[in-house]
């Protein structure tokens, strides 16, 4: 690949980042434009890795009632009542009658249709709003753990005398050089809580432990798994007496009475906070 | 997986990708329905690896499609094939919702491990659709050097852009644009059958 190829390829990553609003084409020459739509094509390509995941069946329906909503109004040929033609004198009456049933006839059909369209706008809104409040009851339920993991955590960032202790990768080539990690602590009430980014997921068994450092021993703080995309959010009301650094690892055995999985995280530097 | 809605009414099966763009734009729910049975399973994975699997990744990947049903009209088949159209604008709309997300929000989101594995449909139809497609791109990606791997996946199925790589794993920006590029020349020629497919 050449240095305009080069060129090209980081335009298509800019473009990407932009949400591919402009049209990067406009100013291309013709075989830089082919270059271009193949990279454009490449970076789109690769999230098909990834496996796919099924909606819930919900979020087809609410799509599917909301595009009436959406409806772009298209042409339709308008309706046009016969003109009468020109009758005898003895026959105009009788037209004059069928034309005017004819009109409430059209009349009553345009109701019908317009009581039925709304009926059917009314159940597509209850539908809907079934479907809302039936992901809004599920979600009621998962956020019941996340309201007590917050209000944990205000107890504790909120209390005086609170310190806190960044965590940060181990070593000069770290296993996971990406992983994050804070720990905040009350000295005085032994509580403390951990919030952690960047974990690579587990392996199957494995899991991630936290251990408190007095001295040259280790006491155990507990463990936990990591799923993808998820910072973790870990604490208790106990901590040992004269800690003076925090080590996270990553063991093989859950029940491991001491580290001796790679080390991921540690910190031993504290900041009181006001 | 879901049941086929039998009110729905059919769209012949040998329809092109553009051709149901097209019939979209002439208002017509049944392809929009075809698209979204085609693309939703990887445009919800891809959305819900830059915000996480919570319930915002549903309501994008439906933003989504209201996207494509209100502005069919600007697709342009020259440019792009749909498959690139659609994971374009859901990562734009994925991140979006992303960046709108304030700090607590964030932190909410963060610690709200919902799993649902009984959505996540390994053997479903859209598995079996692209399975072929997902092994040569993994393969590929195995084939990458480790350093040059971890950029592809932060780049595009986290959606970071190329400063906040290098600023959340410390690597100097340079050198996660020179990794990028390389990788993506190796993933170039590696999935060359896969792009002539769309081109």
């Amino acid at each position: 690949m050449s240095d305009r190829e080069d060129a090209i390829l980081e335009r298509v990553l800019r473009q990407v980042e932009n949400g591919g609003l402009e049209d990067p084409t406009l100013d291309l020459e013709v075989e830089d434009r082919a270059t271009w739509r193949e990279l454009s094509e490449l970076v789109t390509l690769l999230p098909y890795a990834l496996d796919p995941i099924e909606p819930d069946p919900a979020v087809k329906a609410s799509l599917m009632s909301r595009l009436d909503e959406n409806r772009v109004s298209v042409d339709e040929p308008s309706a046009t009542l016969p003109f009468p033609a020109p009758a005898p004198n003895s026959m105009r009456s009788l037209q004059f009658l069928a034309a005017a049933l004819g009109v409430l006839a059209l009349g009553l059909a345009l109701l019908s249709g317009w009581m039925f369209r709304g009926s059917q706008l009314r159940e597509d809104t209850i539908s809907r709003l079934n479907a809302a409040l039936i992901a809004s009851s599920r979600q009621q339920v998962e956020l019941g753990p996340t309201y007590e993991q917050l209000g944990a955590m205000r107890s504790v960032v909120t209390s005086s005398g609170m310190s806190i202790c960044p965590l940060r990768p181990w070593g000069d080539s770290p296993a996971q050089p990406i992983a994050r990690g804070v720990m905040y602590f009350d000295g005085a009430k032994q509580r403390w809580l951990l919030t952690a980014r960047g974990l690579e997921p587990c392996d199957k068994g494995s899991k991630y432990a936290l251990w408190f450092m007095v001295g040259e021993k280790a006491v155990r703080g507990g463990s936990f798994e990591v799923e993808p995309n998820l910072a973790v959010t870990l604490g208790a009301d106990q901590m040992p007496e004269g800690t003076t650094a925090v080590l996270l690892t990553l063991e093989a055995d859950a029940d491991a009475p001491e580290p001796t999985g790679p080390r991921i995280l540690f910190g031993d530097e504290t900041e009181e906070m006001l | 997986m879901p049941t086929p809605r039998t009110d729905e009414p059919l769209v012949p099966a040998n329809r092109s990708d553009a051709d149901l763009v097209a019939l979209v734009e002439q208002q017509d729910q049944a392809a929009l329905a075809h698209l979204y049975e085609k693309f939703s399973g990887v445009l919800l994975a891809l959305i819900s690896g830059i915000l996480g699997r919570s319930g915002d990744a549903e309501e994008v990947l439906q933003e989504v499609f209201m996207q494509a049903w209100r502005q069919a009209d600007r697709y342009d088949a020259s440019r792009s094939s749909v498959s690139n159209w659609l994971s374009l604008i859901a990562r734009s709309r994925a991140i979006d919702r992303l960046r709108s997300r304030n700090v607590m929000q964030r932190t909410a989101t963060a610690a709200y491990a919902e799993k649902r594995d009984d959505n996540a449909s390994p053997e479903g139809s859209r598995n079996v659709l692209y399975s072929e497609r997902r092994t040569r791109i993994r393969a590929s990606l195995a084939e990458l050097p480790k350093e040059q791997a971890e950029v592809i996946e932060l780049a595009f199925f986290k959606g970071m852009t190329q400063s906040e790589i290098a600023d959340s794993t410390g690597i100097p920006l340079g050198t996660v644009k020179t990794r990028t590029l390389l990788a993506m020349k190796k993933l170039r020629v590696a999935l060359q059958s896969e792009l002539r497919d769309l081109l």
